[in-house]
């Protein structure tokens, strides 16, 4: 039984692979799909008749195959992108109602991760510590079921953490870290009391003769044990892979920012970069034509999964968000890479900056896309960093043009009718060059007839300089708040303080 | 050492019989009579660390390019006060923080002032023979806040220029002379180019001097009428229950100083005020945002911002709208401050002199009228920085506006009958405690003509 499902979701996922190696550019990985294989096999080797029969009658067997269940097969088949793939692979027939489906309401607040984490969990202590363990070990439907509901909670649980395929939940890799790391005390004390407990918590075990020849309350001391061991090394090694993932994305991030600063030689003179880039960029574009092809292809692919439904097709808009003719690729680049589009609520409230939902790659292919389909507007501004003379300049326009909204430390402001300017804290130097030249919200837009490329490299760099906190020597800047923040201080940390002083000084009475 | 130097002064000024005296003079040791002491103590941190300032800065409206060692405004054309901050903050030893233990010290100065009036006001010390104190303190604090405005006005950056400018502009809302007033005080239509020199001689000569006036005004009276005291046992209209001055509350009061110079100068060391080379020099045709005044001028940039858009137009004048919450609600509001001993001996009908303290619940009208006051100036306070908070709660700034319209009609209101009542229950516990005392008993006569001695049972 077991094995006929397995077989059938290999073939399913093969099937699914080889339609989208048919449909797009880049194949699917071995690796991908090796993990996918990998995994499928070991739910149907733990959930096969002969383990079956011996965790039935083994506490120690039947820990493995949990473990084995929710801590190895789940991170495997999410390793194999199933969801991404159930996505890319069939036609858009087929593949928008999926797409639709996954953002549902009811899907998007039941995937929530501070959810499955809270399923998962829940989900151990309450079989371990209620009578639904031994009902399972008594009557064969509910051990099915119980099974069917470690693996669901799990693949809910580690699909954050493997963070590969669509999500309508931006999870950095910090909040993952901490996500990894607060279950581990979970599986630990579970396994802890499982171990010091002194009596047989399922008598079913009393009844059942021991395979390994070990009395029942040692075969649960053991099981107590390797959950506590299997659960804390797995974990870990989650927590590492989590951290290299993450240094890998960051040093991936950081190429890409170098390619766009080597485009133009720093620290020239500015009519020599202008005339640099004046000759190189139609040449470099010529070349990248012949790829640009497949990228375009990819990007519509992307577009219709995912900005379709809200932006219509070819890019003419609909009721809900407005048409992307011309808007050009800096506007592109900014809305995805700043995570604030896709909107989950596209309505009247303002998208703020979000770690981005979609790959630097899959960007890139929307800006082909949308490009490709309608010519024109802002490109993508490379900015270069002058000298300190322009700092001079770009604090000039900064005051004159950007601090009214957000603010002389660019700490953000409000800016009425329930927009705020966002603080500039967050955003990347091209982030901030795309924002200046698409004004993106209620943010007005800064074209090269009103600013200069040397006006905006000034700017930008003023920016830069605010955001690496360059000008505080005065010591700690309390969040930028100005005489709010230092009012508040002075009340509770000075006048607190003194008080403090004269209450032990002075008498009570 | 100490006794020859005493004695050298007795012999030349006969000071011994007036020390002997003044050494034994009793101070109460309730804790919250040394809130004034707070404020006499950064008002010493002022003047030590404003001497440095003011030999250093250039009170100049002349323009001049900077040249110093921040980047970001090397070659830009500044006035001559903000090119003279610029260089004690980044240019003169220790400068940026002696200019910030100068900052901090105002804000602890006129927190510690309202705080130290608090407790004149909740605990009735204002009243006869007390009056004339009230009054001299009251003013100290509109001399203390004019300090701070002219103080952080001084370095011509685009953060105070704004306030300035708002200045002016209600100074110009007053009906038909607010033009002549606004150009008596800045020398011509804003930005007027002598008003930095004014305010430096406003804020290092002219309040200074009446601050410190004043200060040993306050005190001689103080000296003179001798403290207030709780009650309490042995205590009396007439007498003064505490510890000599000499050593035991000099030596505290000393303490209490270092402290007060230690809070400021941590502060003045570790945590930035007013950045004015973030703000930047100021610029008539720009304007800062999000600006916010410092703590003690928020309750004006909050009326400001909470008052109705109406303007009035009579006999061919205009009352702009401003002119109501920045001119006749501080006038009313601090009249009403001026006068409140007379208003509550006019209430209360009580002419007696009174030298022992009131408990806050045992006068819950004035506490809970206190506590409304408070309220409306708290509401008035944050307020004025409902932009910030807009920003950092993610909701429109002018439903925040709004909210905080309601609430300064509400609040008041609410704080007057929730004060009311919690000093009245307060009132009925102490009442409760004092009845279970085992010395209190009840008599209660028999129909048989005894007496029978029981606990007190009920309460009314």
């Amino acid at each position: 039984m077991i094995f006929v499902l397995g077989l059938l979701s290999l073939v399913v996922y093969a099937l699914g692979v080889r339609a989208h190696d048919a449909r797009h550019r880049r194949p699917i990985s071995r690796w991908q799909i090796a993990f996918f294989a990998a995994g499928v096999t070991v739910v149907a080797v733990v959930l096969s008749p002969p383990i079956d029969a011996l965790a039935d009658a083994s506490f120690t067997a039947h820990m493995a195959q949990h473990l084995a269940l929710t801590m190895l097969a789940a991170p495997l088949i999410l390793l194999g992108a199933p969801l991404r793939l159930a996505l890319t692979a069939p036609p858009p027939r087929i593949a928008r109602p999926i797409a639709r489906a996954l953002r549902n309401r009811l899907v998007v607040i039941l995937t929530a991760p501070v959810l499955a984490w809270l399923a998962f969990v829940g989900v151990m202590w309450t079989t371990h510590l209620s009578g639904l363990y031994e009902a399972a070990l008594e009557h064969e439907a509910v051990h099915i079921g119980e099974h069917a509901l470690f693996l669901a909670t799990a693949l809910l649980f580690w699909y954050p953490i493997v963070g590969i395929g669509p999500t309508t939940h931006p999870f950095g890799h910090f909040a993952r870290l901490l996500y990894v790391l607060l279950v581990m005390p979970q599986t630990a004390f579970l396994g802890l009391a499982i171990y010091q407990s002194r009596h047989v918590l399922y008598p079913h075990y009393l009844a059942a003769r021991n395979p390994f020849g070990i009395s029942a309350l040692a075969d649960q001391q053991a099981a107590g044990e390797s959950m506590w061991i299997a659960g804390s090394l797995i974990m870990f090694v989650a927590l590492l892979l989590v951290a290299a993932d993450w240094a890998r994305n960051d040093s991936r991030l950081a190429a890409r920012i170098d390619t766009r600063l080597e485009a133009v030689p720093l620290g020239g003179s500015l009519l020599l970069s202008l005339a640099i880039a004046a000759i190189f960029a139609p040449s470099a574009a010529s070349a990248q034509a012949a790829s640009n092809a497949t990228q375009v292809r990819e990007g519509r692919n992307l577009y219709e999964l995912r900005c379709s439904s809200c932006h219509g097709i070819h890019l003419r808009g609909s009721p809900i968000a407005p048409p992307l003719l011309g808007v050009g690729a800096a506007t592109v680049d900014f809305w995805l890479e700043t995570g604030r589009m896709p909107a989950m609520v596209p309505a009247n409230v303002q998208a703020m900056h979000e770690p981005p939902q979609f790959s630097l790659e899959e960007i890139n292919a929307l800006v082909a896309y949308v490009t490709a389909t309608s010519p024109g507007g802002p490109v993508i501004p490379i900015v270069a960093n002058f000298g300190p003379g322009n700092l001079v300049r770009g604090r000039a326009i900064y005051a004159a043009n950007c601090q009214a909204c957000h603010g002389a430390m660019g700490q953000g402001g409000s800016v009425g009718y329930g927009y705020i300017a966002p603080p500039l804290y967050a955003a990347s130097v091209t982030q901030v060059a795309e924002a200046i030249r698409t004004g993106p919200g209620p943010m007005p837009r800064f074209g090269p007839s009103v600013l200069s490329q040397s006006d905006l490299d000034a700017v930008v760099h003023y920016v830069n300089v605010l955001q690496t906190q360059q000008a505080d020597p005065g010591g700690f800047n309390l969040a930028n708040l100005g005489p709010v923040a230092e009012g508040f201080v002075a009340w509770v940390f000075g006048l607190g303080a003194l008080v403090g002083v004269i209450r032990l000084i002075g008498s009570n009475a | 050492m100490i006794a020859k130097l005493m004695l050298w002064l007795d012999d030349r000024l006969g000071t011994s019989s007036f020390t002997s005296r003044a050494f034994r003079k009793a101070f109460p040791d309730h804790w919250s009579f040394m809130l004034g002491e707070i404020a006499l103590y950064s008002f010493a941190s002022l003047l030590a660390t404003g001497i440095f300032l003011g030999l250093l800065f250039d009170a100049s409206d002349t323009h001049q390019i900077y040249h110093g060692p921040y980047a970001p405004l090397v070659g830009v054309s500044v006035s001559g006060a903000y090119a003279s901050t610029m260089r004690i903050s980044f240019e003169t030893q220790a400068g940026l923080m002696i200019r910030q233990i100068h900052h901090w010290s105002a804000l602890l100065f006129c927190a510690a002032i309202v705080t130290h009036m608090a407790r004149i006001f909740f605990t009735g010390a204002f009243r006869k023979p007390r009056e004339i104190n009230w009054i001299i303190g009251l003013t100290l604090l509109l001399l203390a806040l004019g300090a701070g405005f002219t103080g952080y006005s001084l370095p011509d950056d685009l953060l105070s220029g704004t306030g300035l400018r708002i200045a002016a502009s209600i100074a110009m809302t007053i009906p038909f002379v607010g033009v002549w007033i606004e150009s008596l005080f800045f020398g011509g239509p804003f930005p007027a180019p002598q008003i930095t020199g004014r305010l430096f001689f406003t804020h290092v000569f002219l309040l200074p001097s009446l601050i410190v006036g004043l200060i040993a005004v306050h005190m001689a009276i103080l000296w003179h009428q001798k403290h207030t005291q709780f009650r309490g046992p042995e205590r009396t209209e007439s007498n003064v229950v505490g510890s000599p001055l000499w050593p035991n509350y000099a030596l505290k009061s000393l303490g209490l100083g270092f402290a007060s110079f230690a809070v400021v100068v941590i502060l003045g060391g570790f945590f930035q005020i007013n950045p004015i080379w973030q703000y930047g020099p100021y610029d008539p045709s720009l304007v800062a945002s999000p600006a916010q005044p410092d703590w003690y001028v928020g309750w004006l940039d909050g009326a400001l911002r909470l008052g109705l858009p109406i303007a009035v137009h009579i006999f061919g004048h205009t009352i702009p709208a401003a002119f109501l919450p920045g001119i006749v609600f501080p006038l009313v509001a601090f009249t009403l401050l001026y006068l409140w001993p007379w208003i509550e001996r006019w209430i209360t009908k009580d002419d007696r002199a009174h030298n022992l303290l009131d408990m806050p619940r045992d006068v819950p009208w004035r506490t809970a009228t206190g506590a409304a006051i408070l309220a409306f100036f708290l509401v008035t306070t944050l307020a004025a920085s409902d932009d910030v908070q807009a920003r950092l709660i993610a909701i429109p700034v002018e439903t925040l506006t709004r909210v905080y319209q309601g609430l300064g009609i509400a609040l008041p209101i609410l704080a007057w009958f929730a004060v009311f009542q919690l000093c009245r229950e307060l009132q009925a516990r102490a009442i409760q405690r004092a009845m279970k005392d085992p010395r209190i008993v009840e008599y209660v006569r028999s129909p048989e003509g005894g007496f029978d001695e029981q606990q007190p049972t009920s309460v009314t």
